[in-house]
């Protein structure tokens, strides 16, 4: 157990260590790089779901990784074997000039650092979630993942570009609810994600997908747009027509006895057939070719009704994480980069870059 | 205008370097003089370049390999400034001056053309990562080149002088570690607030990784004495190398997302 003890205490082996760790990740920069297929998931998942999951199914590409955390372990354990043997050293002699022990308490405070930080990012590797592609369309609603209470809605989607094509903005107003009551209002955008008790959400990207088909109405001096949504598949005018979606064939022919069919697979002559009701009562049906629309107006009822096209919907695609692992790995690096910029100076003459000349 | 100025700071450090070396053969004390204005008249135009270049494009210069190229060599003539005006100290000269003279060659035959910054860069963090970075980086060369100096002052039998360029390689690795350490605590929050994760597995931050633990290892190296002094040196120069790969092997030989 001493020897054990003894041999974990040595620099030496935390030297060859990183030596190993560099030469080992030097070759990880590069399979990184030409195994992008084999690696390129890595960073969709929690790392450990990755890791012995695609990561074992591709060893060829992701043997360093394992080795990493084979040294890693091993660093980690002479790190806290040192610095356990440096602060009990320090505390039996206790003695030393105020800056050496100022001195030594920082190189142990940076190494508390690492050892908060590197548990941090075990705990990063195991736990929390990640999502990505949650698609949400403007005025809907997604439940926040592995959360029963918690739910995102897309307010509006605000997105400009130059006149070059390049991004100028890309604002998601969202609304964060918990049990239908807004907990958060927050524009995401890039860089500036929705934080809420470790959940963080992300806009990546951002779309339009066709939500409803755009009717005309006219005749009898008026004039009246419906809309009918794909997902309900029809619509009741203000003058109380029903029209409802029927059909939908790509090739629209007729054979001799008048009926409809598709002449071929390809979306040549695609048309829509609508029906269309009076309260309960059926009235006519007919097809609409949605390439020449003026060519095929329906007529009912002393009116006429045209297709004018789809009605878009704008969407966002959002990333979201869970990650209980992010704050200890951030104070670790506190505790490490406060303690490792104070050394600068209360090392006295190492504050300098040069010792001074006289 | 911008192209007109890099030239001619090029000159400046040039002809600067040119009468360095010459006042080095013997005690020519006026020709030192003239080098000490011509380098710091040389740093002068290269800010002039780098201002020039932040006009015209709006943002900090460090988004294109054109600008983090004329950021990288001003850090290090910054350094330079510094040892000569807080130390009097100019041997490293010899050989940050010529690499502070790539970097604006290889700059003046990169493309200089200005696109606009994607969304994702036009942030504040982004800004100081790179600059700390490249700080870091600078500090890292001056380590590498008195470790040179160190190596061939004592091939030639010189030992009073040794505890300085070793000094300064310590020294420099330990300030050079402290801002790369930071610049990466910097990238891993703008990575949680840009992408999800502070720590995305793409080539160059697996090189900035290695860098770092490598640096880990140096600066425990003066814990043991038979590796100061030689060792030490030896793996300074190295860790140039290293850089070197970090910041323009992995943006030009390898595929990474992280640009630059
Ligand atoms: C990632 C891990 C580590 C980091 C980031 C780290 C960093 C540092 C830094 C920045 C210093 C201050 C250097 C100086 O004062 O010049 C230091 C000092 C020291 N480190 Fe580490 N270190 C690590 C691991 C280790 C390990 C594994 C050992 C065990 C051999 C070790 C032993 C020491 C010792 C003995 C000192 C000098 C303490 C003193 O001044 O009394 N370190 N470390």
């Amino acid at each position: 157990m001493k020897n054990i003890w003894k041999f974990f205490t040595s620099t030496r082996l935390a030297v060859g260590l990183t030596l190993l760790i560099t030469i080992d990740v030097l070759i990880g920069t590069i399979l990184l790089s030409s195994s992008s297929k084999a690696l390129g998931t890595i960073d969709r998942k929690v790392f450990f779901d990755w890791l012995f999951g695609a990561g074992l199914n591709n060893l060829a590409a992701s043997w360093w990784i394992f080795l990493l955390l084979a040294l890693l372990v091993l660093f980690a354990l002479n790190t806290v074997v040192c610095t356990v043997d440096s602060i009990s050293v320090m505390l039996r002699s206790g003695r030393g000039a105020a800056r050496i022990k100022s001195r030594r308490i920082l190189s142990q405070a940076i190494h508390l650092g690492f050892i908060i930080g590197l548990l941090g990012h075990l705990v990063s590797s195991t736990s929390g979630f990640r999502t990505m592609n949650n698609r949400l369309l403007e005025g809907d609603s997604i439940p926040v993942p592995q959360s029963s209470e918690l739910s995102l809605r897309l307010n509006k989607l605000d997105v400009a570009f130059t006149n070059r094509g390049d991004m100028l903005r890309m604002d998601a107003y969202l609304s964060l609810l918990r049990d239908k009551k807004v907990v958060r209002d927050k524009v995401v955008r890039l860089n500036e994600p929705l934080l809420y008790q470790g959940n963080a959400v992300y806009i990546t990207h951002h779309g339009k997908t066709p939500e409803s088909m755009k009717f005309k109405i006219s005749g009898k001096g008026a004039q009246e747009i419906i809309k009918i949504k794909f997902h309900k598949g029809s619509v009741t005018s203000n003058r109380g027509y029903t029209f409802k979606m029927g059909r939908l064939i790509s090739d629209f022919a007729r054979d001799n006895k008048g009926e409809a069919y598709s002449a071929s697979k390809k979306l040549q002559n695609p048309a829509l057939e609508v029906k269309i009701y009076k309260g309960e009562k059926f009235l006519v049906s007919g097809w609409l070719l949605l390439k020449n629309p003026d060519k095929t107006p329906l007529a009912f009822d002393g009116l006429k009704l045209v297709f004018s096209g789809l009605d878009y919907k704008p969407y966002a695609v959002l990333t979201i994480n869970k990650d209980p692992g992010t704050v200890i790995v951030l104070s670790g690096s506190l505790i490490f980069i406060i303690s490792l910029i104070l050394l600068l100076f209360v090392k006295g003459e190492a504050m300098e870059l040069v010792r001074r000349q006289t | 205008m911008t192209e007109g100025f890099l030239w001619l700071t090029i000159a400046f450090y040039g002809a600067g370097f040119i009468s360095y070396v010459i006042s080095r053969n013997g005690s020519r004390r006026t020709m030192r003089r003239v080098s000490t204005y011509l380098l710091i008249l040389a740093l002068i135009l290269h800010t002039i370049v780098l201002t020039l270049r932040m006009m015209e494009t709006g943002h900090a210069p460090i988004a294109r390999r054109f600008e983090t190229l004329l950021f990288f060599s001003w850090s290090i003539a910054v350094l330079n400034t510094i040892l000569l005006f807080r130390y009097r100290l100019r041997t490293t000269e010899v050989l940050t001056i010529p690499v502070i003279l790539l970097a604006l060659l290889l700059a003046a035959f990169s493309d200089a053309g200005i696109y606009r910054l994607p969304l994702v860069l036009n942030t504040w963090w982004f800004e100081i990562h790179v600059v700390t970075s490249f700080f870091a980086y600078a500090l890292f060369t001056l380590a590498a080149a008195a470790g040179a100096i160190y190596l061939f002052k004592e091939k030639k039998g010189a030992s009073t002088e040794l505890g300085i360029y070793q000094n300064i390689t310590y020294r420099s690795i330990l300030w050079g570690f402290t801002f790369f350490s930071g610049s990466m605590l910097l990238g891993a929050i703008w990575g949680y607030l840009a992408w999800g994760s502070y720590w995305l597995w793409e080539s160059k931050s697996a090189a900035s990784l290695l860098l770092w633990f490598y640096y880990v290892g140096v600066l425990h190296t003066r814990m043991l004495k038979e590796w100061r002094g030689k060792t030490v040196s030896v793996l300074a120069i190295v860790g140039f190398g290293l850089v070197m790969f970090t910041y323009l092997g992995v943006s030009i030989f390898l595929k990474s997302t992280h640009g630059m």
